[in-house]
């Protein structure tokens, strides 16, 4: 659905984006995540032609952004929510909706069907009529996300959606992310969040300028460590210690009265960890699983490009 | 050019400016002001030496030349906040992902201010002909306006003045990011036009229909070139680089 070959973007002798490479298939939800100035909003705004790229190709659906005839087809195939919200503060929410629904030529009474049932899902119906301007920025972002639908488009690009709101709105703009994917719908998604990445993501891709990585959040998290089952025991000793050692050669760490072993399969491997703690004389409190996360792959990622 | 589209901007840039009120009382004080100011003005130099209103007709001409001023001034104030307003609230960026056209915005803009603005101008100029009718009518023993001269300057030069300054407004707006410098800048439109008033009161031209004729055929040709510069100028890409 969405295709880039060595597209690169350059601003004089600033190179904002460096030969990305990636394709995101139909009904996926992509996450591009990357620091502050890494080219994330730089990269949306080429691929939906918002700006020229300096070298590379891409097509959208099977369109070319860079010839300008495509690009009036793949303006009508997508939707785009801005970093910049962008809505008219003096018109109200329902104006805001209708004025974007006109120039898709949606007539007038489906335009109104598509706008209350929006307004209806997003929680914003009974105040249609108030400007947008007197909105919080959790209603302005739900107001900008029901604008890039408003014509029903197959592929969304989302830059920072849930940037600056709290967590009830964040939550609310993620679950309704997570419905669009569900109605198939193909979701490019800029974001600097990890966690929401690893939530609604299918797949990710860091980037700092260039495309570090990508995979699903659960490959990419197993590229920097591995599951860890973690023993507290109520008084640790070195017996207990050498036991687990034993029972499970490789990585095992201590921290406090903590027993870190590093394991593959944590359900296969753990009854033979316990067992030779507990023979040992250990006292077990708690075992808990530690899974690798996207933050470490990123950090990972993101340091070693420095 | 879908015609449509442009109509849409130009809709949505009305239900703006009604909840503006310095726009408002722009185009509503300033007209008012100028009609009833300049009925008042003659009302006074009569009353201070009085002789016939038929000595006043050909100076009438340089208070209809003030209403094809007032109609390239007004869009100062309506043009630049346009497309300005929409800078300053960012939402230039979602419009410019949508199908609309470079071509369709730049008419949408330049229409969504000479609309009003022309209006305006023309309810001023209804105030001034009518006060000048109440004045002199009973003294000529005839109606003065209208007339084929007021036709001339008000139906001819005065929309393609307005659209010369809406035009320049639109101009100057793309290029700045800031309302009042684009407001500085957009007044320079007033002085090509106070020089032809200038001349005509100094009497090295008679503001006659020919003269306006003449005027009004120059004004064609820079208001079709200012509307491809327009065109020209109206770079996406910058506009999203540097005001997003």
């Amino acid at each position: 659905m969405i295709d880039a070959e060595n597209l690169t973007r350059k601003f004089g002798e600033l190179t904002a984006v460096d030969d990305l490479t990636f394709h995101v298939e139909e009904g996926e939800v992509f996450g591009f995540l990357g620091p502050n100035g890494a080219g994330k909003t730089t990269t949306i705004r080429m691929l939906t032609g918002l700006i020229s790229k300096t070298s590379g190709k891409a097509q959208i659906g099977g369109y070319d952004i860079g010839n300008s005839e495509d690009m009036q087809k793949i303006r009508r195939m997508i939707g785009v929510l801005p970093e910049n919200v962008g809505l008219y503060e003096n018109l109200s929410a329902y104006q805001n909706l209708d004025y974007y629904g006109r120039f898709y030529k949606i007539s007038a009474e489906h335009r109104h069907e598509r706008i209350e049932y929006f307004l209806n899902l997003l929680g914003l119906w009974d105040q249609r009529n108030l400007r947008a301007g007197k909105f919080s920025k959790g209603m302005k972002q739900k107001l900008a996300i029901a604008r890039a639908l408003i014509h029903d488009p197959q592929i969304l690009f989302l830059d920072e959606p849930t940037a600056n709101l709290d967590p009830e709105a964040s939550k609310t703009v993620r679950d309704f992310i997570l419905e669009l994917k569900s109605e198939n719908r193909t979701i490019f998604l800029n974001t600097h969040l990890l966690d929401e990445a690893t939530r609604i993501c299918d797949r990710v891709g860091i980037m700092k300028t260039k495309l570090l990585a990508i995979d699903t959040p659960k490959n990419l998290s197993k590229t920097v460590s591995s599951t860890k089952t973690v023993i507290q025991i109520e008084k640790i000793n070195y017996k207990i210690i050498e036991a687990v050692k034993k029972a499970k050669p490789g990585k095992v760490e201590v921290n406090g009265n903590k027993i870190i072993v590093e394991v593959v399969d944590a359900v296969e491997e753990n009854p033979d960890i316990l067992e030779a703690a507990f023979t040992a004389g250990g006292r077990i409190q708690l075992v808990t699983e530690v899974n690798p996360t996207l933050e470490e792959a990123y950090l990972k990622y993101v340091r070693s490009s420095d | 050019m879908d015609f449509e589209n442009s109509w849409n901007v130009v809709s949505k840039d009305f239900a703006i400016f009604r909840n503006k009120k310095s726009i408002l009382y722009t185009l509503t004080i300033l007209p008012f002001a100028v009609g009833i100011g300049f009925t008042v003005i003659l009302s006074l130099i009569h009353n201070a030496s009085p002789s016939p209103y038929s000595t006043y007709i050909p100076a009438f001409n340089g208070f209809l030349f003030w209403f094809i001023i007032l109609a390239a001034i007004i869009p100062t104030a309506v043009a630049s906040y346009s497309v300005m307003g929409e800078k300053v609230e960012k939402t230039l960026e979602p419009l410019l992902a949508t199908p609309l056209s470079d071509g369709e915005i730049i008419l949408g803009k330049i229409l969504s201010s000479f609309i009003p603005c022309i209006v305006a101008t023309y309810l001023g100029a209804v105030i001034f002909m009518i006060g000048i009718d109440i004045i002199t009518s009973q003294q000529l023993g005839y109606i003065l306006y209208p007339n084929w001269t007021a036709a001339v300057f008000l139906l001819l030069a005065t929309p393609l003045a307005c659209l010369f300054g809406t035009e320049f407004n639109t101009l100057i707006s793309v290029r700045v990011s800031d309302v009042r410098t684009a407001q500085s800048y957009g007044g320079a439109v007033y002085f090509p036009l106070l020089i032809v008033f200038i001349l005509g009161e100094a009497g090295y031209i008679t503001l006659d229909i020919k003269t306006i004729l003449i005027f009004s055929v120059i004004l064609v040709v820079v208001d079709i070139i200012i509307f491809y510069i327009n065109k020209s100028l109206f770079q996406r890409e910058e506009i999203i680089t540097r005001f997003s």
